[in-house]
């Protein structure tokens, strides 16, 4: 191959159909409307944040930027906007989400890589990626009118026991609460986490995992030993990728984590997020500053969705090296 | 039924009284010349002395709407609470005028904000402006508000087993939504429900997530009733403690009648306040509230109608209905309005759609009315009718009125 290119023949024949030149424009246009998109994607970005600071700055001007992130009441009533009840309901219901979808993930993943039957795989996959195929209202409405009230007797059972000790675990127990969102949220993260962390564990070498079976391994030993282990990095890609997900989420989290803007004290007592305060107040706020307030809420959740992507790039760059883990 | 029958009674009288203003505004002024004349009925003429704006009149004849077509549609935006009653007047108006109403059922906070913002024609509100919403609009000029229905707010609640209503005393109610009766079985409850068995269930409350007319409503009762309500909630000042939105200091948040409704119906020993209607169609028990009298009195047209008659109401019809001096009064009724601007040259486009604007607010108030029974709301009492009428009345295009 190399010696045709740049031969005399080849230039000649490249010159004679024009190609050249063809080619020469052709790619400094892909080469500009590239640039352009990647340059443009950047800008949208640039603008939403200084734009949604800017608009809320009256906010932090009175509060101040740590003051309002740290405030613990939103008044609206009263002028007092505050932003930790949300920043604490997403990150509570976000790593409870996760803490319930990543082991199912994972389990969910093997099976299809390796305990299940080869005629099984693919059915079961398509299975599991259908569920994120299933819009989020109606995981919302599934959640509020099927799954709430199941579980209520559960959580009554929980906060009645366990919670006269770990007042974490206590009552209240209305029903819709940060443990309802964070269920709902888990199975809106299972199928991401487990799609991607399946093609990463279907990419581990063929040969170590055969090894560990002619070493008269099981096949939990080859998940143990060989998948999980050169999975890894993309296995904690994948659980940012729903972490990402699961920050976001907005109107399924609206219908069952219970809209309070008190701090609950139990993760079965109804909290807010930082979508769904934005999604619920929007329309209404009339009040002194509080469509700045929640534009706000809107940048914190930006910058905290921002950082967790960042922090996404910078895990799979630092586990994979030059290894590309399918992810 | 004898509610409805009721209503019609209130509808006969209301056109009666229509009858004779329209009459009698009908000499006052000359309609301008640009006004487009479509299906121009005047009305008969009067045999009272023509003034400015309905006062004593006295005869009777049969009332004709105007219907300006406009642009053959007008837009609103506001209470969640007016929707079922407007899509129906909407109907209604298309068939009798051709004149679309569409109407965004986004709660009356979003309406005002809307109507502020003149990207509809009227908003509607279950709470009247505040001053500071007034002055945020005044670059539009001043707002006309037009009382044009009422409805009641139920405490509506979900005890497995219970039969009967429960009844509730102002103290009561304030209580639960402080969250300082937490069980079913509290004394305060079992002593004034005397022949129930109130089980020990505990009390989960559900308000709105949404800025809401409803919500204000219940707030300005609590607020009325309960000093308590204002020291915890609104920190001493009354302004605080009531409004469409306020800090809940328990419960959870829903969107919507619907949400709240879903709410209570999907939690055993769950409370919450919703709109009358709501209530009754999805079947959901709501409790009877002890009156300024020391009544019971059960939530429905007939008990709306009595705490909605006022001897008089305030010239600028700014006014609240809630914990009703009237015996048989339900105590937390209110008033949804329709909220435009006085002089509609500033916000809107042609002079034609302001016609058809009035005339669809001046066909509400009358004729429309007569859907207000079926669908559980109040009809505006006579005396009422006719402040409305100078209300739509002093609606101008730069200084002209628009009405005839």
């Amino acid at each position: 191959m190399t010696d045709l290119v740049g031969s005399p023949e080849t230039t000649e024949a490249v010159d004679r159909i024009g190609l050249r030149r063809r080619r020469w424009t052709g790619d400094l246009t892909f080469r500009g409307v590239l640039a352009a998109l990647a340059v443009g994607t950047t800008l949208i970005l640039g603008f939403m944040m200084v734009g949604s600071f800017v608009t809320a700055a009256p906010v932090y001007q009175k509060f101040g930027i740590i003051g309002f992130l740290t405030g613990t009441k939103w008044e609206p009533s009263f002028t007092i906007y505050g932003a930790w009840p949300f920043i604490y309901g997403t990150v509570l219901t976000s790593l409870l989400a996760l803490l319930i979808a990543v082991p199912i993930s994972v389990l969910i993943a093997l099976l299809l890589t390796d305990l299940a039957p080869a005629r099984l795989r693919g059915p079961l996959g398509v299975a599991v990626d259908l569920l994120a195929a299933v819009p989020s209202v109606v995981y919302g409405l599934w959640g509020l009118l099927v799954l709430v009230p199941v579980m209520r007797p559960f959580e009554q059972g929980v906060a009645g026991t366990l919670g006269k000790v770990v007042p974490f675990l206590g009552p209240p127990t209305p029903g819709p609460s940060y443990f309802a969102a964070a269920v709902i949220l888990a199975v809106m993260t299972v199928p991401i986490i487990s799609a991607v962390t399946r093609e990463v564990f279907a990419s581990t070498p063929r040969l170590q995992r055969e090894a560990v079976l002619a070493l008269g391994g099981t096949r939990w030993d080859v998940a143990r030993t060989v998948t999980i282990p050169i999975g890894r990095a993309g296995l904690l890609a994948a659980i940012v990728l729903g972490l990402g997900r699961a920050i976001g989420e907005t109107i399924a989290v609206t219908l069952v984590v219970g809209n309070s803007n008190n701090i609950g004290t139990s993760i079965f007592a109804p909290g807010f997020t930082l979508a769904s305060v934005i999604a619920n107040e929007f329309n209404e706020a009339t009040e002194t500053l509080h469509p700045e307030a929640l534009i706000a809420l809107g940048t914190v959740l930006l910058v905290i969705s921002v950082l967790v992507n960042a922090g996404a790039i910078t895990i799979r760059d630092r586990f994979t090296g030059g290894l590309r883990s399918g992810f | 039924m004898t509610h409805i029958t009721r209503a019609g009674r209130f509808g006969a009288i209301t056109l009666a009284a229509l009858m004779a203003v329209a009459a009698c505004g009908a000499g006052a002024t000359t309609a301008p010349a640009t006004t487009a004349p479509v299906a121009v009925t005047t009305p008969p003429a009067a045999t009272g002395t023509p003034g400015p704006s309905g006062t004593a009149a006295t005869s009777a004849a049969p009332v004709s709407y105007r219907c300006s077509k406009g642009d053959g549609q007008l837009n609103g935006a506001g209470s969640t609470f007016i929707n079922p009653l407007l899509t129906k007047m909407a109907g209604d108006y298309l068939a009798k005028c051709g004149v679309q109403i569409n109407y965004q059922s986004i709660g009356s906070g979003g309406g005002v904000k809307a109507w502020q913002q003149n990207t509809v024609d009227f908003g509607a509100s279950d709470a009247y402006l505040a001053d500071s919403e007034i002055s945020t609009a005044s670059a539009n000029g001043t707002p006309v508000e037009i009382p044009t229905t009422f409805g009641a707010v139920v405490v509506a609640y979900n005890l497995n087993g219970l039969s009967g209503a429960i009844k509730m005393t102002p103290d009561i109610i304030a209580n639960i939504f402080l969250g300082k009766i937490t069980t079913w079985n509290d004394p305060a409850l079992t002593a004034a429900n005397p022949g129930l068995s109130l089980p020990g269930t505990e009390i989960s409350v559900v308000h709105r997530s949404d800025g809401s007319g409803t919500t204000s409503i219940f707030t300005k009762y609590l607020t009325a009733v309960s000093p308590d309500w204002v020291t915890n909630v609104g920190g001493g000042d009354k302004t605080k403690s009531a409004g469409k939105t306020v800090a809940w200091p328990v419960g959870q948040g829903a969107s919507g009648n619907e949400g709240v409704t879903q709410g209570v119906k999907g939690t055993d020993g769950g409370v919450g306040y919703i709109d009358v209607a709501y209530a009754i169609q999805n079947k959901i028990p709501f409790a009877d509230v002890q009156n300024s009298s020391g009544n019971y009195i059960t939530a429905s047209l007939d008990s709306i109608a009595q705490a909605a008659n006022l001897p008089s109401y305030p010239p600028d019809l700014r006014f609240d209905l809630v914990n009703s001096a009237s015996p048989q009064g339900y105590p937390i009724a209110g008033t949804t309005w329709i909220i435009v601007y006085q002089d509609l040259s500033k916000v809107l486009k042609s002079q034609d759609r302001a016609n058809s604007l009035v005339d669809f607010i001046w066909w509400a108030i009358h004729a429309g009315q007569a859907d207000s029974a079926p669908l559980i709301y109040g009809a505006l009492p006579p005396n009422l009718v006719v402040q409305d009428e100078a209300a739509v009345r002093s609606i101008n295009w730069a200084g002209t009125p628009l009405l005839p």
